[in-house]
């Protein structure tokens, strides 16, 4: 086998399988320039697998001959059709390709071989234009793209200049044909070139996209390294948009976020474009699929750009959009476009090399809002501690004054109940005392005792809120106590009776015995006060095997169900109460609450409205020969 | 009423607020008591050291300038002439009955006064006064 024999082979060879690779890739993905790139290859293809039909059969079949020279003279005029996809070509080459193809078709059925020279070298000349003037196209196009599209041009842009000389070195042997031994060779290496060229460019594997995709993501990432946090944000999208731009060889690019409360896709860089500003809809065209189903698109018309596009567009002088999502798994956040003069010729490259880039962009958006989210919570935080820090200084300070004032208040009440006490002695023992005043002066005692009351409450209640509340526990006899506290309060009933009942036995508590009178004090009080039209008050004391208990029924208002477990929060009311008939502050059972809990006590209620309640308090009980021992050792 | 005054320096009060003092004072000398009144311990204790005859009943304020009750107790028990004095607490502060145990205090009483049980109290020491 001949080298040069070898060396066709593989050329025809990579020629079939670049023709079978596009057929395949126009099967998958159908647009306009898949099928300009399957049909010069297919041509191509077509004219070796004549060739070889040929070399099989053995024989020359005329006509077949003759497909193949025409589909060889199409050549030219499809390889401008894709320089067309991705740059204009002035109307005068378009011209000269398409009558050149006729010219030459005219001349080879006209003229049967072998041609005269003259009409060959002018066919030479037709290719060699057509080939070499797509060659330069493909260059600049080359120049103006980076990324995949760049190398891809770049190498189509070598394999038309070879496929060109090798044209040129065909005219040359057909002028001069002693040249033959050197020439030929030469064209057969130049086509071997030209095929591989083509191939990388049309039909790169995979891992050479991968490599050219790298590189571009590369210089991406670079150029948002080493930025300040705060300008991450601002720095990636301005580079999502050159980067884009450059990518894809396009005249500008926008990046529009969504945001969160309107759910508006506003603009927030650009490159390339005249100043822009607004919102976009994303509701109709490549806009709205690309928002919509998160899928990175391609507009070759403005008709298809989507309706708040077209202006934009057409201010970029656009002709074409590559739209891409900008989203991570968790979040879209908005659309990468990128405006083009023309239609991308491989548009899956460009939309891929783009989706790379808008993926980092996204995961520098959510690094950058997890980021401002911590920042923000810390910061939340700092002010909620520094809020808490200044209510507890105002609870302590609310306190403290409190406390104080209540002090401050005792002093001269003391002295004015002592004064109104030896004045109404004086009066009782000396007499003289009108009624009328002796009964002014009965009120005067009577609100200076209010007052006093009110005061010690208020001090309770600050006592409670700053956990001083203490308490000492003695043993005591629960009864004698009760029995104590409703002697003292006889006097001050109007209408209700009390009904109290004697347990079988001593009942001894540890308690404090200031706190348990102001307890029963409060119940017998609340039993009374919301009893207004009188009735009786059963006080009830007893025990069971571990705890002694104190029940106080009234035969009064009641209490409505719903009211009942707030019943025990500081200032509230039950709202059957009418205030203006019955004063008071909502204390009282909270105050008792808590002091029966220091006692490691309970509280209980029941109540039917309109009939009437039953407060409990269960105390822990001292054992009876527990006492007496302490007695003993006493 | 002259047939109930007693004889003798009567009851020591020692408190700091004067309207405390003034209305004891009323209080008392007008049940036939003679009162004496101080308004801290270091000029309770010169009272004492000054007078022939000790009190029948120190009623106490616990918390007063110069020198406290608690101050004043312990002067008191140290000085053999004035330990036998009894003492009665008087005082806001809601341990009162520990503190007028620690103290070692015949009686105490909670402020704001209940002036019955403040006559009840005191007509128990001095009673058996002339």
């Amino acid at each position: 086998m001949r080298v040069d024999d070898l060396l066709t082979w593989i050329t025809q060879g990579c020629l079939l399988l670049i023709a079978a690779l596009t057929v395949v890739d126009l099967i998958w993905h159908r647009d306009r320039a898949r099928i300009d790139i399957a049909l010069m290859f297919g041509a191509l293809a077509a004219i070796v697998l004549i060739q070889g039909l040929t070399t099989v059969m053995r024989r020359q079949v005329p006509w077949l001959g003759q497909v193949g020279a025409i589909l060889l003279l199409a050549q030219p005029y499809l390889l401008l059709r894709l320089v067309q996809h991705f740059r204009p070509v002035p109307r005068p080459v378009q011209w000269v390709a398409f009558v050149g193809m006729v010219i030459s078709w005219t001349i080879l059925v006209a003229f049967p071989a072998p041609l005269p020279p003259p009409l060959a070298l002018l066919i030479v000349a037709y290719f060699v234009y057509v080939e070499g003037y797509a060659a330069v196209a493909f260059a600049r196009g080359a120049l103006r793209t980076g990324g995949v599209t760049h190398h891809r041009l770049l190498l189509a842009a070598i394999g038309s200049g070879m496929l060109a000389l090798v044209i040129l070195l065909a005219g040359v042997n057909r002028a001069l044909p002693a040249g033959t031994g050197i020439t030929t060779p030469l064209s057969r290496l130049l086509a071997l070139l030209c095929m591989l060229s083509y191939y990388l460019g049309f039909v790169p594997p995979r891992w050479l996209r991968h490599a050219w995709q790298l590189s571009e993501l590369q210089r991406f990432l670079q150029a948002m390294a080493g930025r300040a946090a705060d300008e991450r944000v601002t720095t990636t999208l301005n580079q999502l948009c050159l980067t884009g731009t450059r990518a894809v060889g396009g005249l500008g690019a926008a990046v529009a976020l969504c945001d969160t409360p309107s759910q508006q896709l506003t603009i927030r860089a650009s490159s390339g474009l005249p100043a822009l500003g607004g919102s976009l809809m994303a509701s109709s065209g490549a806009i709205g699929r690309a928002w919509h189903a998160h899928q990175p698109t391609v507009a070759r018309t403005p008709a298809d750009f989507g309706m708040d596009v077209i202006p934009l567009a057409a201010a970029a002088g656009a002709a074409a959009l590559l739209v891409v999502p900008i989203a991570t798994a968790g979040r879209a956040w908005g659309l990468l476009v990128v405006f083009l003069n023309r239609g991308p010729l491989f548009a899956t490259d460009d939309l891929n090399l783009l989706a790379l880039l808008t993926e980092q962009s996204a995961i520098t958006l959510d690094n950058a809002d997890l980021q401002r989210e911590i920042i923000e919570r810390e910061r939340t935080e700092a002010v909620r501690s520094e809020l808490l820090k200044q209510t507890q200084a105002a609870v302590q300070a609310r306190d403290q004054f409190l406390s104080i004032a209540s002090h401050e208040l005792k002093t001269p009440l003391t002295s004015l109940l002592g004064n109104v006490h030896v004045i109404e002695r004086r009066a009782a023992r000396e007499g003289g005392w009108s009624e009328r005043n002796l009964q002014a002066l009965r009120v005067i005692g009577d609100q200076a005792q209010r007052l006093n009351k009110l005061v010690g409450t208020m001090l309770d209640l600050s006592r409670i809120e700053s956990g001083q509340l203490s308490i000492e526990r003695l043993p005591l006899d629960l009864y004698a106590l009760v029995q104590r506290v409703v002697a003292e309060m006889q006097p001050t009933l109007e209408g209700q009776t009390v009904d109290l009942h004697r347990p079988n036995e001593m009942i001894i508590v540890a308690g404090d015995e200031l706190r348990l009178e102001q307890v029963i004090h409060n119940l017998l009080g609340n039993a009374a006060k919301y009893s207004p039209s009188g009735g009786a008050i059963r006080v009830q004391v007893d025990r069971n095997t571990t705890m002694a208990w104190l029940a106080v029924t009234d035969q009064g208002m009641g209490i409505p169900q719903a009211a009942l477990p707030n019943l025990f929060q500081r200032f509230y009311r039950a709202p059957n109460v009418d205030y203006r008939q019955i004063s008071g502050v909502g204390i009282g059972l909270y105050v008792v609450k808590e002091i029966v809990t220091l006692h490691g006590g309970e509280v209980h209620v029941t109540s039917t409205e309109g009939q009437g309640s039953t407060f409990t308090i269960c105390l822990p009980l001292i054992d009876n020969q527990h006492m007496s021992a302490q007695a003993d050792l006493a | 009423m002259k047939q109930r005054r007693r004889m003798g320096m009567g009851i020591l009060v020692i408190d700091d607020e004067t309207s405390i003092r003034d209305v004891l004072t009323e209080v008392l000398e007008d049940e036939g008591y003679g009162v004496v009144t101080a308004a801290n311990g270091l000029e309770a204790i010169s009272v004492l050291r000054q007078s022939s005859e000790p009190p029948c009943v120190i009623l106490l304020d616990l918390m007063m300038p110069v020198m406290t009750g608690w101050e004043f107790r312990k002067e008191q028990q140290q000085d053999p002439a004035l330990a036998a004095i009894p003492v009665v607490v008087l005082s806001a502060t809601q341990n009162i009955k520990k503190e007028a145990t620690t103290l070692g205090a015949a009686a105490h009483i909670p402020k704001p006064i209940n002036f019955v049980t403040l006559l009840a109290t005191v007509e128990r020491y001095c009673a058996a006064h002339p």
